[in-house]
């Protein structure tokens, strides 16, 4: 089973750093965003979205490798 | 299964990270998060979430054994270790996992023991994808 690629870079960059968003199902865009998983999912099961993916948005994801 | 790298922002322009879309459920409430984003991390001794994830699925996180966190945080952090099913492409795998509030990352980690145990992985990053092919049932849910 080989999925879509996902390309976050437009989607991340660069108005989240340091929070927690939910990505809509198609991961083409934020659709809940907050400072904990608590509130991303108090926010996500409010507005009843369907299959969201939860990360953790950084500004650049290149300090994480240098 | 194979799955796609997938591209993130950065001051280069993009960078590719083997993460995946994962559910995690615990055995205990029987509850399934939300998908949540992990990479798949060999140099991780065994899995670890966030802690945030695993109290949205009813997990008492610091009832579970303390053990030192290191090399994804700024100084030494805390991991809390419970049994958790991880959903990968469809397969579940009972593992024990550590969650932590120390988590300095900004994914999951899949590490060697519980995950990379229980597969066989290959990366190709010049075709963009990576496979996860599951070794035996061992661990895994019916």
């Amino acid at each position: 089973m080989k999925t879509a690629n996902t390309n976050l870079t437009k989607v991340l960059l660069p108005r989240y750093n340091k929070e927690w968003v939910a990505l809509n199902e198609q991961q083409t865009k934020v659709v809940a965003k907050g400072k904990t998983v608590e509130e991303v999912v108090a926010m996500i099961t409010r507005q009843k979205i369907k299959n969201p993916v939860l990360t953790y948005a950084v500004k650049d994801y290149q300090v994480l490798v240098s | 299964m194979k799955f796609p790298y997938t591209t993130y922002p950065s001051s280069n322009g993009a960078i590719f990270f083997a993460t995946l879309d994962i559910t995690l459920v615990s055995p205990k409430t029987g509850k399934g998060s939300y998908q949540y984003k992990v990479v798949l991390d060999s140099g991780a001794s065994h899995c670890v979430f966030h802690a945030g994830i695993g109290e949205s699925i009813g997990i008492d996180i610091s009832s579970g054994k303390r053990m030192p966190l290191k090399g994804v945080t700024d100084v030494t952090g805390e991991q809390y270790l419970h049994v958790v099913t991880l959903v990968v492409g469809g397969v579940p795998y009972l593992v024990e996992a550590g969650f932590s509030y120390d988590l300095n990352f900004p994914f999951g980690l899949l590490g060697q023991k519980g995950f990379f145990e229980q597969n066989r992985i290959s990366f190709d990053l010049p075709v963009g994808d990576f496979e996860i092919t599951p070794k035996s049932r061992k661990n895994r849910e019916a």
